[in-house]
């Protein structure tokens, strides 16, 4: 008996999950959760260079049939996936750090950051339709992210 | 303007990267899939960063045709093929809330396609 109370006090402590420690989780792991938001920010950072690249003529044009990847020439795509690259470096030193579901429902932020850029950076305008629209699809990413068991 | 041939696009831009990142996935393991070696590791590497190719240039070139905000609304079909994938190939289990996540992101990109 005394052998197995001895073993029991002896056992390692298992590391706690999010929902044991709620906001202490957070601020323990404040590194990869900052990755993941900053992996967020350069995706939309990307998304919007892409944009700005897409529609302005490049470079070099290519002849047909390979002429959809002029585009790739232009100065802000080649910035654009840069941006692309250093947030999924970001998003692959983060991913070992946390939950997948919790880095997964974190990174959702980007369907608020992109309308966010668009609206403020491209000047874009956003019926109020689409806007309720882009909202359940952030609501539903975020549900589906933190969805895992 | 949402065409037929756009439309395709887009369902193809979200097909590819949904099956990249599987691959993606598959290639470097799983709680359920060991990870694969060798000649095998590399090809679903490969197979994996091929797909993620497709989605880019097809998403560029949608780029010019629409908006960046509705356009990219139209990525959030992505979790819902990857959520589907993962039950069908990865063994991975979906679950009610899951289920729930998946009405709300359809029921958004239905109104985004609208207005």
């Amino acid at each position: 008996m005394a052998k197995t109370l001895k073993s029991v006090s002896e056992r390692p402590r298992v590391k706690p999950y999010p929902s044991e420690e709620g906001g202490r989780f957070i601020t323990r792991q404040w590194f990869p959760i900052g990755l993941v938001l900053l992996n967020a920010l350069l995706s939309t950072v990307a998304e919007v260079l892409l944009k700005i690249g897409a529609t302005h003529p490049p470079a070099f044009t290519l002849p047909e049939p390979l002429g959809f990847v002029s585009a790739v020439f232009s100065f802000w795509v080649g910035v654009g996936i840069i941006a692309y690259l250093g947030s999924l470096s970001l998003w692959l030193v983060a991913l070992p750090r946390l939950p997948l579901h919790l880095a997964y429902g974190l990174s959702s932020t980007v369907h608020l950051l992109v309308p966010l850029a668009c609206w403020l950076v491209l000047h874009e305008t956003i019926p109020m339709g689409r806007l309720l629209g882009m909202l359940f699809i952030l609501a539903g990413t975020l549900l589906l992210g933190f969805s895992h068991e | 303007m949402l065409t037929l041939h756009t439309f395709a696009l887009v369902a193809l831009s979200q097909l590819a990267l949904a099956t990249g990142e599987v691959f993606l996935k598959h290639a470097s393991g799983s709680d359920l899939k060991p990870i694969a070696h060798g000649a095998i590791q590399t090809g679903w590497y490969t197979i994996g960063i091929a797909s993620m190719s497709i989605w880019f240039f097809c998403w560029l070139h949608l780029m010019r045709f629409f908006e960046l905000n509705r356009l990219f609304a139209f990525e959030g079909v992505s979790p819902l093929l990857v959520a589907c994938a993962s039950a069908l190939f990865l063994g991975e289990r979906i679950t009610i809330r899951a289920w729930f996540a998946s009405f709300l992101i359809a029921l958004g990109i239905t109104l985004v396609a609208v207005f």
